[in-house]
């Protein structure tokens, strides 16, 4: 983790983020954003593999910019920091691309901890956005005949029973041991997950827009 | 009366051959019984010719009170025409050399209103005919007053009236050939509109025939009788017609009703709806101000006080502060969804704590919804029970159970800490135990801690459902 994007608009707690971030990652370059356009400025320019990001920010919401890191710089990892727990906000940025969310109240251990655990591929999931998760993809089989869908976007019977179980208020690590499955695979289910909640998101969104007629049509 | 001009058969009343031929002048002289017979019918037919003025005047009252139904006069007058010619009241007070004139007029109202009257039965109004059948019945009579001698200039107005009343005939049975429905009904109101005006046409153009030449039989009673057939039936339709008028209008005042209900749920709908939309925005907006305002500062003083204190307060009220955001939805949570919220933070809070934590979800997936209200409080309650456990029992394991009964949803914490201290014989109001009571009691439900030095602590929520 070499380029950290740090979007945050309150100075104190940018400050804060920033000593827990060269806590974790000691070498790291941070670029420290408190707007939405500064940071959609900047990511042309220079690229990430890391980027903090707020979603209530004075001009904006912080979904813009993981939607342009989506799309600019696909390796970059957005993570969510915000103080928003309820899925109506964090569902939204999880579509656009973040790859997991940590609460900002956090005492310090746990903040860096749980960051530590994202950068190595291991995101938190709570039950609200795991039925969140579960709805979506209902819907869109409902929606749309299987075969019209990328096969990559559907869920394995894996992911889903490990999605039934977060939503029942299990941790990953208790479904772990429940599947008989080491956290590393756990995690790599859960990273599948978000994974393929863009993928489909976005194909939503794409298939919505053809619907509108934004392509014109053929 | 000139003896030149031939009579028709002046034979109508008593000892008239009223049913049989008029023109057989012979059957007068016939035998005892038959005249009897003849009697019989001649009272029948007296009878039927009596009833018509009376019919007449009621017929025209009628049409007087009910603008629509002005063509019943049409009948009255062809009635009324009907009469005077039956009674030959014309023979005892007219001129012999007008009489011709008169039998002409009464034939031609009688014709023409007839001819009229059944066209508009049979829903074959025209303008034309309408305007030409009342102007003959002023100029044909006209034709034997002129005084031009001549068997044609005697015979052309009766064979005029007479042709045209065919005419007016084979029109309305041509157009009417046929009912527009097939089935017994349709058939019935068929002959009712075009059977019973066509042949009253058909007795009264014979009647007109005999005018020319006296030989041709033709029957008055019996025209008489079509007349107040003829009656009937209008006023039979009259009668539906009111009917069923009231029929729609008892239908249109309840489809009116059916409507006005309708309009009114759908803007009560609407209002709901509306009420439901502003309700939504006010809370957005009050969430959002919550958490860019208070959220933010309370966050600010969570990471910068020095005190570990009053960052922790701070923590807890930031949390407190979404709770409330949450509970500010109003809408209702399913109470496996919640199960698994408050599995998935207790689990991981004792995690941290490294306390065992033992919860076991619900085996069956139970449909119940809870309020809102009811969601955050109980947050509420296992939130302040598990800090309990965590900073005070010193407890290694920590059991969660969760049932849900008749009616109730029970979470029964137990710990295996050192229990609650008593001070002053009641335990600790330190450690939120009042603030939980409480909070239950709201719910119209209970908490119950039991707690003993060594024993850990178990503490009973009850909430109803």
């Amino acid at each position: 983790m070499n380029h950290i994007l740090l979007l945050e608009d309150l100075s104190e707690i940018r400050a804060w983020l920033r000593q827990l971030v060269h806590q974790v990652f000691a070498q790291a370059q941070v670029t420290e954003c408190a707007r939405v356009q500064d940071a959609l400025a900047v990511i042309p320019r220079q690229r990430f593999d890391l980027a903090l990001v707020d979603l209530g920010l004075p001009d904006g919401s912080g979904v813009t910019v993981v939607e342009a890191l989506r799309t600019q710089q696909p390796e970059a990892q957005s993570v969510i920091v915000t103080i928003h727990d309820d899925d109506e906000h964090l569902f939204p940025a999880l579509q656009a691309g973040a790859f997991g969310y940590v609460l900002k109240e956090q005492a310090r251990e746990l903040f860096v901890d749980q960051l530590q655990r994202i950068s190595q591929g291991e995101p938190p999931l709570s039950p609200s956005i795991a039925r969140k998760v579960i709805a979506h993809f209902a819907q869109q089989a409902r929606r749309a005949p299987p075969q019209s869908f990328m096969p990559d976007v559907q869920l394995t019977e894996r992911e889903s029973e490990v999605l039934l179980r977060v939503a029942k208020g299990f941790t990953l690590p208790e479904i772990g041991v429940q599947l008989g499955l080491s956290r590393h695979t756990i995690a790599d289910y859960v990273k599948q997950i978000y994974r393929k909640l863009n993928v489909s998101s976005r194909a939503e969104a794409a298939l919505e827009a053809q619907r509108l007629g934004l392509f014109g049509r053929s | 009366m000139p003896t030149s001009l031939p009579q028709r058969p002046r034979a109508w009343l008593p000892r008239a051959v009223a049913w049989g031929s008029g023109c057989a002048s012979g059957a007068v002289q016939a035998q005892g019984l038959r005249l009897n017979a003849d009697l019989v019918l001649g009272g029948v037919a007296e009878g039927i010719l009596t009833l018509l003025p009376g019919l007449a005047l009621a017929l025209t009252l009628l049409a007087l009170m009910h603008r629509w139904e002005r063509r019943l006069v049409l009948l009255a007058l062809a009635m009324v025409g009907w009469t005077l010619m039956a009674h030959e009241l014309g023979g005892t007070w007219i001129r012999p050399s007008h009489l011709q004139s008169f039998e002409l007029a009464l034939m031609t109202t009688v014709g023409g209103a007839v001819a009229l009257l059944g066209l508009r039965e049979a829903g074959l109004q025209h303008p034309g005919i309408d305007v030409l059948l009342p102007a003959q019945a002023l100029l044909l009579p006209l034709v034997p007053l002129l005084g031009v001698p001549g068997e044609a200039v005697r015979l052309a107005p009766w064979l005029v009236l007479a042709a045209e009343l065919l005419v007016v005939t084979g029109w309305l049975l041509w157009m009417r050939r046929s009912p527009a429905d097939p089935g017994w009904a349709s058939w019935r109101q068929h002959a009712r509109i075009v059977g019973l005006p066509a042949l009253l046409l058909g007795s009264v153009t014979l009647h007109t025939l005999q005018g020319a030449w006296p030989s041709v039989p033709s029957w008055p009673a019996l025209t008489g009788l079509l007349m107040i057939f003829q009656a009937v039936s209008l006023l039979l339709a009259f009668a539906g017609a009111r009917h069923q008028l009231e029929h729609q209008l008892v239908q249109m005042e309840g489809r009116l009703h059916e409507r006005l209900a309708e309009a009114e749920r759908h803007h009560q709908q609407q209002a709901e709806q509306r009420l439901d939309q502003v309700t939504e925005r006010e809370r957005k907006r009050i969430a959002g101000d919550l958490h860019d305002d208070l959220g933010a500062k309370l966050l600010t003083i969570v990471h910068t006080s020095e005190s570990e204190r009053i960052s922790t307060l701070a923590r807890e009220a930031l949390e407190e502060m979404r709770l409330s955001v949450r509970g500010l939805t109003g809408k209702p949570v399913y109470l496996m969804d919640a199960i698994g919220d408050w599995r998935a933070e207790v689990v991981m809070r004792l995690g941290q704590a490294n306390i065992e934590a033992d919860w076991l979800p619900l085996e069956d997936d139970v449909v119940h919804t809870l309020p809102a209200r009811t969601y955050v409080q109980t947050t509420r309650i296992l939130r302040e029970a598990i800090s309990n456990t965590i900073k005070h029992s010193e407890a290694g394991r920590c059991v969660v159970r969760c049932t849900v009964g008749d009616g109730f949803f029970q979470i029964i914490i137990q710990d295996n800490g050192r229990g609650i201290p008593v001070a002053d014989g009641r335990l600790d109001r330190g450690h939120g135990m009042a603030s939980m009571k409480s909070r239950a009691k709201q719910m119209q439900g209970q908490c119950l801690v039991e707690s003993g030095a060594g024993w850990g602590t178990v503490i009973r929520l009850t909430i109803p459902l």
